[in-house]
This record gives C-alpha cells, structure tokens and sequence, in this order.
C-alpha cells in the first residue's frame, strides 16, 4: 500500500496500516523534529505524538494532498509547538535549544561519534536544517519544500547549496583530520 | 552531485541509528484511547467512582498503557 492508501485504512482504524506508515516514516518524521528541536529527547516524544495525531486525524486527510508532506507539516507544527511553550517555561535569558549549535543535545561522546553529519547539521539554521531533512531525509522536492515552509522555490534551492556547502566541508573536515 | 548522494546516505543512517523505536508507546496510546471510547459508549454518562465500572476502566487503560493487554 502507498502512503496515501495506508492513510485510508487508518482513518477506517487500520493498526496494521498505522504500524507500516510508521516504518516508513519514523526516520523522516524523526529528523525534522531533530531539524527544529535541536533535541533527541523532544524529538523522541515529538515523534511519538505525530503518529498518535495521525491516527486520530487520518479521517480529514483529503486524497492528492500529497501523503508525506502531510504527514511531516503535522511533525513540524508539533515542533515549533513544543519550542514555544519551552520558550515560554524558561527563564529569558536560557535560549531555546533550537536557538544553540544543538550539538549538546545529541547525547554522549560516543553517540556523537556516529552523529558526525548529524552534529553539522544542527550547526545550520534552523530554516536551513529542514530544507536538507526534508529533501535529502524524507524526499520531498524543491517545491514541495517550498510551499510547506511558505518560501519561494529560489529561496529553498539557495538556502539549500549553502547548507550543502557547510556539510561537504564538515565531512571532507572529518576525513582529513 | 555525486558528493549529494553520499551526504544524503550518510546523514540517512546516521538518523536512522538516532531514531528510537517509538512504535509500542504509540500502539499503547491508541489503543487506550479505544478502550476508553468503548467503555464510555458503553455508558449512559462517566462511571460512578470506584465503582465496577470504574475499576474496569482503571485497570484495562493501565494494561493498555504499560502493553499488558491480552496478557492473562
């Protein structure tokens, strides 16, 4: 089944359709949360409420709508979601996690030894950051990306070359060093 | 371009050993949120406290949640 047939199911109560929807977007879904939170413990739980939100709003899906891109606007409003009511809880002068170089929220050394990519990333901005999650993680295009962040398509393409710069850099950095 | 793909493959794996499996936390809360629909359509209005009702709704939520359900 597709992305949009398993959407179906679930809004008929389909577990099955709900667990295979889940495995093929736990990563993505995982990755912008991670893009926006700059956070492994609130993408964890943010990841857990997309789906459960899934599940109960399957029904409103509108066919042609594009499966994925839903899917993945749900992960993102829950995000930035989640960084305003932290922005609200903490005291004014502790910036939110998305506002850091997020390297500190990915865990411990060896944990950051496997996340080398992962820890450039989060050095990106945070509009930057979605752009590669959402193109080279969850596949979307230029123009789909564009439209789900409100930009134009120019704009999302350049944003994009930039970030690519910065990683290519990290990573051949990685390798002669 | 070539330089793309890698770095797509690259931050792909390394995203997917960060993704923890959430999968049973979600199967829980859904299917908690089931059981409670049911038990409440089952109702003419909320169970009375500490009634039969409402022991059985304490303890198949909590079966739901802790993923007992089904175990004898």
């Amino acid at each position: 089944m597709d992305a949009e047939s398993l959407l179906g199911a679930i809004g008929d109560g389909d577990m099955a359709a709900l667990e295979q929807l889940y495995r093929e977007l736990r990563v993505p879904v995982y990755a912008v949360a991670l893009a926006i939170t700059a956070d492994r413990n609130l993408a964890e739980d943010i990841s857990q409420e997309v789906f459960v939100r899934v599940h109960r709003h399957a029904h409103t899906y509108r066919p042609g709508s594009r499966p994925r891109a839903w899917v993945l606007a749900i992960a993102r409003n829950l995000a930035f979601d989640v960084l305003r009511r932290r922005r609200r809880e903490l005291p004014a002068e502790e910036p939110a996690s998305h506002e850091t170089t997020g390297v500190s929220f990915l865990g411990d050394d060896a944990t950051l030894a496997r996340l080398e990519l992962t820890a450039a990333l989060l050095e990106l901005g945070v509009t930057e950051r979605q752009i590669v999650v959402l193109h080279d993680v969850a596949g979307l295009t230029h123009a789909e990306i564009a439209s789900g962040l409100g930009l134009p398509p120019g704009t999302v393409r350049w944003k994009y070359r930039l970030a690519l710069a910065h990683l290519h850099t990290t990573m051949k950095g990685s390798r002669h060093g | 371009m070539a330089d793309s793909d890698e770095l797509g493959d690259r931050l792909r794996t390394e995203l997917d050993f960060a993704a923890p499996d959430v999968w049973p936390r979600i199967r829980g809360r859904v299917q908690a949120r089931r059981v409670a629909f049911e038990l409440l359509a089952a109702l003419e209005g909320p169970p009375s406290a500490w009634g039969r009702l409402y022991w059985e709704f304490h303890f198949r939520l909590r079966d739901e949640l802790s993923g007992r359900a089904g175990v004898p």
